[in-house]
């Protein structure tokens, strides 16, 4: 089997006013890649070129070891499950038509399985989608993507919006999906406290361009904050600061350890920290 | 496409029932002819139309998108609801007529059954005219393009029988021949028709009509 559940190489795609250029992304089997980025940072849209939804106007995707523009893609989306950062299915569908839907698309359809994430998510099966939460309506969306016995998914900012109860459940549910032999999950959100918790892989996108793409504990190994005054910060290397905050008592600034001197005292960063220092540090 | 169909019945459940309801008791009443069986007919050109409505309000062709389904698929799912809510109206123009036999005691079958089909083929062309639109210009500005068609193709028809007189002079033609020639316009319409609704389904999926 090939090592990479998503292999992404050069993929472009261009907008009248944004364009996602140049991506290079890949997903191992048994991971979990945390894609995270601003609101229109191109998230959806690399989702929705793996999945070629959208015509590209360049580079090349490989999912589950299939290019995605062959025609095996389409029967391999069988093995794809996939959450949108909304259901959008007609509000006047309700979870047991939902079920019927779902098993009139795909062949490897499990109704028992679905039926089970429905007792397990609690989702009531005669209520309308109109009147469902935001959390009720991902939890759907999830019990119908888990229920094909997918080895990928595909989550588009499925945490977003919900409470922290809703959250942890779901997350817990990614991680055991994750865990499974042959299985991956890319993941994307903009709430960067879920990502550090649960993925292998951090990818960040800003502005439609890679900006990093580690794996998540060599990325909180790597960087630290320092806390100093401005005139020890001039004393750094310049290629040890990748962002700084400067206030009236001193200065902190994101540090790539690797590059400081041995006696500094640098705290640790949070991926948090890392992607708003990174982002902030373009105009440092 | 199973799940498609499913998808679109249940978006219509509602609408669909009460359509169905008022087309029977159209087609029932002896005074309404022609408007009942029409009204029947019509449902074949509402549903799809109500159906991408939904579509579009909701942005299912996002997430349909996502399922291992052809844009041709996708779309040719519109056409088959079309054809049968259009068999549907047929049906319910023959109940009606049956049950407008059991009250009055004469019921036309002939007449009723020539309704019909002439209603069907008129369907399958409005069908094959209307969806590309619908695909093109969303359902909003598509009903309004497809009423203005309509409303051309009749008027260029007046227009002829205003200039060559009320009933035009058309050659005697075998019923095989002419059964033939409207199946093989019919099939010719739609073919034109599908390719240029898969043409705009995937430009408006890429944002071309944003």
């Amino acid at each position: 089997m090939e090592s990479n559940a998503i292999e992404i190489r050069g993929l472009t795609k261009r907008y009248k006013d944004f364009t996602l250029e140049n991506l290079n992304l890949d997903l191992p089997y048994g991971c979990i890649l945390g894609l995270v980025g601003e609101n229109g940072a191109g998230k959806s849209t690399t989702i929705r070129l793996i999945m070629d939804a959208l015509d590209r106007d360049g580079g090349d995707v490989s999912v589950l070891g299939t290019d995605n523009r062959s025609r095996e893609f389409l029967n391999l989306k069988e093995e794809i499950g996939v959450v949108l950062d909304e259901t959008f299915v007609p509000e006047v569908i309700n979870a047991k038509q939902m079920g019927r839907i779902m098993a009139g698309t795909y062949k490897n359809w499990d109704q028992a399985a679905y039926d089970g994430w429905i007792r397990r998510f609690d989702l009531p099966l005669d209520k309308k989608f109109k009147d469902y939460s935001r959390g009720m309506t991902m939890k759907l969306g999830i019990a119908a993507a888990l229920s094909h016995h997918p080895r990928l998914l595909l989550l588009d900012e499925a945490t977003g919006g919900l409470d922290p109860m809703v959250r942890e459940e779901l997350l817990e549910t990614f991680a055991d999906f994750a865990a499974e032999e042959g299985h991956a999950v890319l993941l994307s959100s903009h709430i960067v406290s879920d990502l550090e918790r649960i993925c292998d892989y951090i990818a960040f996108l800003h502005r439609g361009k890679l900006a990093l793409c580690e794996e998540k504990d060599v990325l909180l190994d790597k960087y630290g904050i320092l806390k100093c005054s401005r005139e020890q910060l001039a004393d750094i290397p310049e290629e040890a600061v990748h962002g700084k905050r400067v206030g009236t008592y001193g200065v902190e600034a994101l540090v790539e350890r690797e590059f400081m001197p041995r006696d500094t005292v640098v705290d640790r960063a949070s991926l948090e920290d890392i992607i708003l220092y990174m982002v902030k540090g373009e105009q440092k | 496409m199973i799940g498609l169909l499913k998808k679109d019945l249940y978006v219509a459940d509602k609408s669909g029932r009460l359509l169905l309801i008022l087309a029977l008791i159209f087609s029932m009443i002896p005074s309404m002819g022609a408007f009942g069986s029409t009204y029947a007919m019509m449902m074949a050109v509402m549903m799809p139309l109500s159906s991408i409505a939904y579509d579009e309000r909701c942005k299912w062709d996002r997430y349909a998108a996502m399922l291992p389904y052809r844009v041709g698929q996708l779309v040719w799912s519109k056409y088959l609801l079309s054809y049968f809510y259009t068999l549907l109206g047929g049906g319910i123009i023959v109940l009606g007529a049956f049950l407008r036999g059991m009250t009055t005691g004469a019921a036309d079958w002939k007449e009723t059954v020539e309704m019909s089909v002439m209603l069907a083929v008129v369907m399958l062309f409005i069908t094959a005219l209307g969806l590309p639109m619908l695909y093109r210009f969303g359902s909003e500005k598509g009903r309004l393009a497809m009423i203005l068609c309509m409303g051309a193709g009749v008027g260029t028809a007046m227009g002829l029988m205003g200039i060559f007189g009320e009933t035009p002079e058309l050659p005697e033609l075998p019923m095989p021949v002419v059964i033939t020639g409207i199946a093989v316009l019919a099939a010719g319409a739609t073919w034109l028709s599908f390719r240029l609704s898969i043409r705009f389904y995937k430009r408006r999926q890429n944002g071309a009509y944003d």
